[in-house]
């Protein structure tokens, strides 16, 4: 098997993906042909005339499953891409999107918001603090490990574990006093073991723009991060401005897993694994990882979606079960095969 | 006339925290020398590397590449000068060694734009120099450690810069590449550059550079051509050694007897 089969891999992913997508509109409880999908489509961009057939066709396509695959496709690509990128920073694999206590971060605000109650009367209001969350961990981790303008990785790295612990205890303390209700315990149960259902346009809305930035911030600095991997020194050496590019990329991954988590709840292994997975085949450099990680985890997440709402019809899986019941066999099969040759 | 001095310290020191690595140490290096930077273990040679590169602030005095602050200038401007090969280096990852002497390129490129045909000249010769050219396609973690320093050497030649620091390049290498190393180095300076190497093997650095200098406690105790610097007294006094110098006739350079320490 090739190291180095970057462009047939990219190619793969975004087949995977575009076929994910497509069968993400598709299938459901009615089922929608393609030339309906592609007439209601048409018809929403002002391309084509009223496409005929029932009406709530449309409302199905355009206001449930279309948001949903978008915002699988966005949630999955972003937390493959934070994966990539924080493991390439840490020069450590066990790196994820969460190592700096963000998701956890982000799990606090979004079980506050259930808790207060505030999720029921604002959707905005679960996203919003639960990217408040992440944000709050992310500088208050940064700020711990900084000082005097230098941030060893290594205290960044157990700051991030502290403060994800601490997180973990508020959420399960948050959770252990709204037991007494029935239906809130529920909500943050549910919203723990994560998923796309919630998907709405508000939330494509305001997933889009957070996770589309950070992660062209992440892939502005591939290169960067290329020389990163030789040793500060050396990155230092052909011109990389190390505390700079750390900044910006613990920012960008902060504000992406952040939304990611806040909309989508909490998602294992994607971040973790499939960057991987892909690095196996397309090799460590950054300019082929980072969009293999985008696609291929957009591709992974819309698909295991997909599975979610097909396994056991009309009941749904919880997508985090999928994930992980998925991705982690399929990780260890590839890991006992290639024991032998090493990983990296 | 003396040139312009391509990278110099003034007056410079450093300290981490309380304890000072680098006391007002001057030391300039001009195109076509090839200077040899000694002194025992600990006495600041990788600080005054690191310092020259910009990636310490100074306490006080100052770095200039080409006549300007480093201070004011950015890792990018830095990179096109002057390339710095340190001793610490990660290679876990699986990079070829051909992408790792690639990156040696990344300050002309910039952040996208890809190899022209200069770009794979400077790299074909940078592995053609340190003899990697038959390991380019094998990824790094595989090479032996005197393969990956060749690597690592190959990577700051395809820089082009015009200064090159080393730290102790031939720290993991066996004899022959030591002295292929050197020559290149001299090579180097004799082309016109100006490197400036961290070397423990006395003899060789006699032998290879222009000049020495010995970094002693974070002070500048020596500098000028190996005849000066290398005495039996500068030994005894900076690296606490009994020692005999002679000129071997074979080579025509000094050599240095290590006897007893004192």
């Amino acid at each position: 098997m090739s190291r180095r089969a970057g462009a047939p891999v990219l190619l793969a992913c975004l087949l995977a993906l575009a076929g994910g997508m497509l069968f993400g509109l598709r299938y459901g409880i009615v089922d929608l042909p393609a030339g309906r999908i592609v007439g209601i489509l048409a018809h929403a961009l002002g391309l084509a005339g009223e496409p005929g057939g029932e009406s709530w066709h449309a409302a199905v396509l355009l206001d449930v499953r279309l948001p949903r695959v978008l915002l699988g496709a966005l949630v999955g690509g972003g937390l493959a891409l934070c994966g990539a990128a924080m493991q390439g920073l840490f020069r450590n694999p066990l790196a994820s999107p969460g190592v700096l206590g963000v998701s956890t971060g982000a799990a606090v605000g979004a079980v506050l918001a259930l808790y207060l109650g505030l999720a029921a009367q604002s959707i905005w209001a679960l996203p919003l603090l639960g990217t408040l969350g992440a944000a709050v961990t992310a500088f208050v981790v940064y700020g711990v490990a900084t000082r005097r303008g230098q941030t060893p990785l290594g205290t960044l790295l157990l700051a991030g574990i502290a403060f994800g612990s601490l997180n973990g205890a508020i959420t399960a303390f948050i959770l252990s006093i709204s037991l007494a209700d029935y239906r809130i315990a529920g909500q943050i149960m549910y919203w723990t073991l994560g998923g796309l259902d919630r998907a709405t346009w508000d939330y494509v809305k305001l997933a889009a723009p957070a996770i589309l930035l950070g992660s062209a911030a992440i892939v502005y600095h591939a290169r960067d991060l290329d020389a990163l991997l030789l040793g500060e020194t050396q990155a230092a050496s052909v011109g990389v401005d190390v505390p700079r590019v750390r900044r910006r990329v613990i920012l960008a991954t902060a504000l992406v897993t952040g939304v990611a988590v806040s909309v989508a709840g909490a998602i294992g292994f994607v971040g973790l694994v499939i960057p991987h997975i892909l690095r196996f085949f397309v090799g460590p450099a950054h300019r082929w990882l980072f969009p293999a990680s985008l696609l291929g985890g957009a591709a992974f997440l819309v698909l295991a979606d997909l599975f979610a709402r097909w396994a056991i019809a009309p009941e749904e899986l919880r997508l985090g079960v999928v994930t992980a019941a998925v991705g982690a066999p399929f990780f260890i099969f590839l890991l006992l095969r290639r024991r032998k040759e090493g990983w990296w | 006339m003396v040139s312009e001095p391509i990278l110099e310290a003034r007056g410079l020191s450093f300290a981490y925290d309380a304890a000072e690595v680098l006391r007002e140490v001057s030391l300039a290096l001009r195109p076509g020398e090839f200077v040899g930077l000694i002194g025992p273990n600990g006495s600041g040679k990788s600080t005054l590397l690191r310092a020259l590169l910009g990636l310490l602030p100074a306490k006080r005095g100052e770095a200039r590449l080409k006549g300007r602050k480093l201070a004011d200038l950015s890792r990018l401007e830095i990179a096109r000068t002057a390339a710095l090969l340190p001793q610490e280096t990660a290679a876990g990852f699986a990079f070829s060694a051909l992408e790792v002497v690639a990156m040696g390129r990344n300050p002309h490129l910039g952040r996208f734009r890809p190899e022209g045909a200069h770009d794979r000249e400077a790299i074909q010769w940078a592995l053609k120099a340190t003899g990697t050219e038959a390991f380019a396609a094998r990824p790094v973690t595989e090479l032996s450690g005197g393969e990956r320093q060749r690597v690592l050497i190959a990577r700051a030649l395809a820089q082009e810069a015009e200064a090159l620091l080393l730290d102790e390049p031939t720290a993991s290498l066996d004899v022959a590449h030591q002295l292929e190393l050197l020559k290149l180095a001299r090579k180097l300076a004799a082309d016109g550059r100006a490197v400036l190497a961290a070397l423990h093997d006395l003899g060789l650095a006699a032998r290879f550079c222009t000049r020495l200098a010995i970094l002693s406690e974070g002070r500048i105790a020596a500098d000028g051509p190996p005849e000066a610097v290398l005495t039996e007294a500068n030994l005894a006094a900076h690296f606490r050694i009994k020692a005999r110098v002679r000129r071997e006739a074979e080579t025509g350079a000094l050599s240095v007897l290590p006897l007893e320490p004192e």
